[in-house]
């Protein structure tokens, strides 16, 4: 594509930094404008891609740029406002919003109506559907590699991890991996004894759920549960024919594959992709979404809007003690509904966010 | 082993049936007297095995035939309490309680308290120790055959976790060596009033129980069939290996579940995928040789039984676990702190509210005759 580049803007100083670096990289597009509230933020975060127009209010960005794609790199409570705000009075060819995609399913399905209603292309920044050994894990399934997939299975993440915040990425690897299929139950529990927050929206303290796709496919996942003897981020494929298993987090490349009636266990290296690379690749499409050039992204908010499902309906399964079908009924956010009614009493008073949490020097 | 064969009684002829049966195949025991409060399935039962010792009332038949073994196969409500009597005022030389072991985990620790004080063998019910397909699953397992297990999962329907979950729960500890549990991560569901024999009981259950080594048991119970579960299969995946074990044939939608045997299926570290036909070990086979253990590891000929109910309350603990962790929104350190039943507790304060109105047994539902269609000429 020889034609002007699309421009760009980034709001959020934070995460929106691994977006500005993507559209930097990208020749489809130019970074023109960033945005950040905190002026020492903006300051820092346009200084170091050197871009000359900074803004800390949102929308007078967005009036003054009209720009023609939009990264939003806040905390999830402002993803809906945000995004509906770009989509209906600024109409972008396309936003990519950071995840989680909401804090509830209402808000998820007003973005993807006000981008619909206005020809916005939405995606959610699940990039991590980039990463090679998820390529190739989709692929050795879709393959079959591993015949029928049975259960799937994953341990804790990693410390602090946060459904909202972790487990939107893994839900999202989970059904890339699996081909997409539509979830449609959810199990599961929740313990909140603890006042915590992750960036000032409810977090738990710690989850285990359990989620049958289309097709019958069974995953079992595990978020803040005890990390004792279990290898990080372990994954579990079990299939008719064989089993996949995965571990490392987001830093491993390593799949082994056992096939039934093959010859031991294979070890597959994928290339090492860190995570930014798998935005570049993000940004990238993103554009090229924007204008026509290609018809998919894999990131596209119908799909997360599954992913956000999932992870409502994990609360909603806590707050009424049922398997819960998707889509939900209830649209509002069950974990605020739960702290609101009193159904999650805090035992060891104190508010804190993780997130400041991990930014303590050890 | 010459000596007197050992005096067995057994109340409850429903399940009981079976215990007595097994009892005809045993030379270490003799079954002397039945007893049921109902007096028709006890003359049917006495009448097949030609037993002259029957009773409606439970305490006279303990007081008049002093027994050697009781075998209690009552439902599940009523466990607890005649344990306790039994062992306290009576003194056999063993119990063998059906499963599911108690309403609650005050009652079974009572039970074990009762009977270490009074030196009265405790067993339950979990007769699938006994399967030989079981005990040779639990042989590959310890002996390293699949490496270090990471992860099991089972998938139970037919009515209840204390009916037919603790069965896969159990079968799964043994195959495991009988390992600690540490925590237990679950939920239930009871939106309709349901019970199962005079007990409330939860329309579904899932339940994730971590132990000490970091592995993981995944329990379901009533969830969902799907396309990919299958009744009275577990999949137990270690890090050489899977191997799959299939107690009983259902009937399956094919091409969705693997083929497997009744019986196991290996997959080892080199890919070789090795079956074990069990069509020939049915469940009263396993009784029997439950039975008879339990006979001998009364006499003292044997150390150890396996349904030794100091392993099989771990199954009761875990549960239990399943309903704490629903009731108090939180994962569940073993063993557990709170005594009662916390599905009653969470049934008595309103935490399940009834949102389908209508009590209903399952155990009855089975048994009503389809109603006549309405309306008609008379």
């Amino acid at each position: 594509m020889s034609a002007e580049p699309l421009r760009a803007v980034v709001v959020g100083g934070h995460i929106g930094r691994t977006h500005a670096h993507g559209y930097m990289e990208s020749n489809r597009t130019d970074l023109v404008a960033v945005c950040d509230m905190d002026p020492a933020t903006l300051e820092e975060f346009a200084d170091e891609f050197d871009v000359e127009r900074r803004y800390t209010d949102y929308e007078t960005m967005l009036r003054e740029e009209q720009p023609d794609l939009l990264s939003i790199g806040t905390p999830q409570q402002h993803h809906a406002w945000m995004t509906i705000l770009a989509a209906t009075r600024y109409a972008p060819r396309a936003i990519v919003c950071e995840k989680p995609m909401a804090s509830s399913t209402g808000q998820g399905y007003a973005m993807l109506a006000a981008c619909e209603r206005n020809g916005v292309k939405l995606a959610i920044g699940h990039q991590g559907r980039w990463m090679p050994r998820h390529e190739q894990v989709r692929q050795l399934i879709a393959d079959g590699a591993i015949g029928n997939v049975l259960t799937a299975f994953a341990g804790p993440p990693k410390p602090d991890a946060g459904l909202m915040n972790i487990a939107t990425h893994q839900l999202s690897y989970w059904q890339f991996m699996l081909g997409d299929p539509t979830p449609l139950w959810v199990l599961a529990n929740v313990q909140r004894q603890t006042d915590r927050f992750e960036r000032s929206w409810p977090a738990e303290d710690l989850a285990g759920l359990l989620v049958e796709f289309e097709g019958g496919v069974r995953l079992s996942m595990e978020s803040d549960t005890p990390p004792e003897g279990i290898e990080r981020d372990l994954r579990v494929i079990t299939g008719t024919e064989g089993v996949i298993w995965l571990s490392g987090g987001t830093a491993g490349n390593v799949i082994r594959l056992l096939r039934h009636g093959g010859s031991g266990w294979e070890t597959i290296e994928t290339s090492d992709t860190p995570f930014n690379n798998a935005r570049e690749l993000e940004i990238d499409a993103l554009a090229a979404w924007a204008t026509g050039e290609i018809d998919e992204h894999r990131q596209d908010a119908h799909l997360a809007i599954h992913t956000l499902e999932i992870l409502m309906g994990i609360y909603e399964s806590a707050r009424t003690h049922s398997l819960v079908r998707l889509p939900l009924e209830t649209k509002g956010s069950p974990l605020t509904a739960m702290i609101d009614a009193g159904d999650l009493p805090l035992r060891y008073p104190g508010h804190y966010d993780i997130r400041h949490r991990s930014a303590t020097p050890d | 082993m010459a000596a007197e064969k050992l005096r067995a009684v057994v109340v409850g002829c429903g399940v009981g049936r079976v215990h007595a049966a097994a009892y005809m195949d045993t030379d270490a025991a003799e079954l002397v007297a039945l007893c049921d409060i109902d007096e028709v399935p006890l003359n049917r039962v006495a009448d097949a095995h030609d037993i002259e010792g029957r009773y409606t009332d439970f305490e006279t038949m303990l007081r008049e035939e002093q027994p050697d073994l009781v075998n209690i196969a009552t439902a599940q409500p009523l466990h607890a309490e005649m344990t306790i009597l039994t062992a306290t005022q009576y003194t056999p030389k063993g119990i063998l309680c059906e499963k599911g072991m108690a309403n609650n985990m005050g009652e079974a620790r009572s039970m074990l308290a009762a009977c270490d004080r009074n030196g009265v063998k405790l067993a339950i019910g979990h007769e699938s120790r006994y399967l030989t397909q079981i005990q040779q699953a639990r042989e590959l397992i310890t002996a390293g055959a699949i490496g270090a297990i990471r992860l099991v999962h089972g998938w139970y329907v037919q009515g209840g976790m204390m009916n037919q979950m603790c069965h896969g729960c159990d079968r799964a500890l043994f195959i495991l060596g009988d390992p600690e549990p540490t925590w237990v991560m679950g939920n239930a569901q009871r939106n309709s009033d349901r019970w199962e024999r005079g007990w409330p009981c939860e329309e579904m259950a899932v339940g994730v129980v971590g132990f000490a080594d970091g592995s993981r048991l995944i329990l379901e119970g009533e969830t969902p069939g799907g396309a990919q579960v299958e009744q009275h299969r577990l999949t137990f995946v270690g890090d050489e290996g899977t191997l799959y074990v299939r107690t009983e044939g259902e009937v399956r939608q094919p091409g969705t579940v693997p083929d497997d045997p009744i019986g196991l299926r290996i997959v080892r570290n080199d890919g070789s995928a090795e079956a074990f036909e069990f069509h020939n070990d049915p469940y009263h086979d396993a009784r029997r040789r439950e039975i008879d253990a339990f006979a001998r590891w009364a006499a003292g000929e044997l150390d150890g039984h396996y349904q030794d109910a100091h392993l099989c309350v771990q199954t009761q603990e875990i549960l239990m676990a399943i309903y704490e962790s629903a009731r108090t929104h939180s994962l569940v350190q073993l063993p557990l702190t709170t005594q009662s039943s916390p599905l009653v507790e969470m049934v008595n304060s309103g935490a399940l509210p009834v949102r389908y109105p209508g009590w209903h047994d399952i155990r009855h539902g089975s048994a009503i005759a389809p109603a006549k269609p309405a309306g008609g000429n008379s």
